[in-house]
């Protein structure tokens, strides 16, 4: 009785539509217990299902899931309450053009972000060079648009997915081990089998990250102007970079100053012609 | 039990006036109790400090146990399988079993036990750091990540028990052709460490070499043996494993 005469009081026109307090009382009670679904569904989703993918793929199903059943409820709601939707439609889909023109980038990035969750090229954590870009670092965050790595100075730099999706993506972090080649010259006048040997010997006792299996191997990768130059090669787990990178030209260095090995500078022969 | 005059050796030790001291290798470990809930630790080497610490308990019953440990942790702890390289290549007759005692280095645990036996690893190291190195079995794409030492199958060495524990190997070849072997892979947590004051077994290994369909592969078991008589079985870093290994990327 009460609402029906509140209805009487209150009821509102809109585009040839009425709505009523009951209509808007039940609009408000269906989105709320939509809105109460929605996030029962992601708790549940996140307790249950979330710690068995990668992290990022559990954040955005997550958000599709809640944003989801929110969009379905409110298309609902909207339809019961007699609103027609196909003229929504036809402006929506003048409305889209426009937006898809003036959106292109953002669209192209959702699009992308979309696609990287299902290639995976890489998840957080992974240390990846984007190449062409001239990025190097650690995925901190994969979102919908966007992807943020952490470089070597500590900053993060956001690279939209378009670009991460076009681009080559040189993931290190896909074996459990990674190579390394360092280049240094000695004279002409030494012994390659010699400097060859102080250097395997150094780099196995000073730096325990090179592994004994496959064991480093030297190779005569260049006769030089000025040098023979020889090629170390190294593999060490892939944790371990910066453990080795930093110090093994130091200890080669040492390893032929100990064996009396010349690294030698430019040189250059001068003949001088006196002119009669 | 002993207690800190021993000073040498393995084994569990209580701190006399508040202060413990050993001497292992080149080593000297002192701990001493600055209060009734704290100690100091501290490792050095020729009077050169290496290791220092302060610990926290909730008893005021601490003992110190060191024993030798599975080396794994050793520069990094990054993974728990190991690779055995052997110096000499192993050729073993078709359809033949045999048994070899190899040294396989060992790291030492430092453990506070307090109270009714809890124990805290204070810290590990090696005797012989220039044993704890990597190694990949297999190729560099799909292999598995080892730590890696060179035994010799030479079973006349002599063991030095703050660097090497013995273990046994039982090689059974059952295919129709001898077996060339050159590194022997498993999963070092499926093994346990027994010890004295002056010796040192790791738990032995079954390696079972099998043929199917001409591709050649080795089974990797932990014998099913009861612990050695007089030997103590040592504390344990990571949880025991019962996981078979299968070398099926080479044998050479």
């Amino acid at each position: 009785m009460v609402l029906e005469f509140l209805d009487q009081l209150l009821t509102v026109d809109i585009g040839g539509t009425s709505f009523t307090l009951t209509s808007f009382l039940f609009a408000g009670i269906a989105m709320a217990i939509g809105v109460i679904i929605a996030r029962v569904v992601r708790s549940v989703f996140n307790k249950r299902f979330a710690p068995t993918m990668s992290e990022h793929s559990a954040k955005n199903t997550s958000k599709f899931l809640y944003y989801g059943i929110i969009i379905i409820t409110f298309l609902v709601v909207i339809t019961s309450q007699g609103i027609d939707l196909s003229g929504l439609i036809v402006a929506g889909g003048i409305f889209g053009v426009v937006i898809g023109f003036a959106t292109q980038s953002v669209v192209s990035n959702l699009i992308s972000g979309f696609f990287l969750m299902i290639e995976k090229p890489a998840k957080i954590g992974d240390l990846v060079e984007i190449q062409g870009m001239n990025v190097m670092g650690t995925v901190v965050d994969m979102t919908t648009f966007s992807t943020k790595i952490r470089i070597a100075d500590g900053t993060i730099v956001r690279i939209p997915n378009d670009k991460v999706f076009t681009s080559n993506i040189r993931s290190v972090s896909g074996s459990s081990i990674r190579r390394m080649e360092k280049v240094v010259g000695i004279g002409y006048a030494e012994d390659i089998e010699v400097a060859k040997s102080a250097i395997k010997k150094a780099l196995a006792e000073k730096i325990p990250y090179i592994l004994i299996e496959p064991e480093p191997s030297i190779i005569v990768e260049e006769l030089a102007d000025s040098s023979v130059n020889l090629k170390v090669i190294v593999w060490h787990p892939k944790e371990h970079w910066v453990k080795v990178n930093p110090v093994i030209l130091g200890v080669i260095k040492e390893a032929l100053d100990k064996a009396g090995i010349e690294i030698p500078f430019p040189q250059r022969v001068v003949e001088v012609h006196n002119k009669p | 039990m002993q207690n800190y005059e021993t000073k040498k050796g393995y084994g569990i030790f209580q701190l006399k006036d508040s202060k413990f001291e050993c001497n292992l290798l080149d080593f000297k470990i002192e701990v001493t109790s600055i209060a009734d809930d704290k100690f100091s630790y501290s490792r050095s080497n020729n009077g050169k400090n290496i290791v220092s610490k302060v610990i926290t308990s909730k008893s005021s019953q601490v003992q110190i146990e060191i024993a030798p440990i599975l080396p794994q942790n050793l520069p990094d702890k990054i993974t728990n399988y190991t690779m055995l390289t052997f110096n000499e290549t192993l050729q073993i007759q078709k359809q033949s079993n045999t048994k070899f005692d190899l040294l396989y280095p060992t790291e030492i645990g430092v453990f506070a036990v307090f109270g009714e036996g809890d124990r805290s690893l204070i810290e590990c190291f090696s005797g012989d750091p220039s044993t704890s190195r990597y190694g990949m079995y297999g190729s560099p794409e799909d292999g598995v990540l080892c730590k890696c030492f060179r035994v010799s199958l030479d079973g006349n060495q002599k063991q030095n028990p703050f660097i090497f524990s013995k273990l046994s190997v039982n090689f059974q070849n059952e295919t129709d052709n001898d077996v060339s072997l050159s590194k022997l892979v498993f999963l070092s947590t499926n093994h346990d460490v027994f010890y004295k004051s002056d010796d040192v077994v790791t738990e032995g290994i079954n390696c079972v070499i099998k043929e199917t369909m001409g591709n050649k592969f080795a089974e990797i078991n932990p014998q099913t043996t009861e612990s050695p008589s007089g030997l103590t079985v040592s504390p344990r870093i990571d949880a025991k494993t019962s996981e078979q290994f299968t070398m099926d990327k080479g044998f050479t």
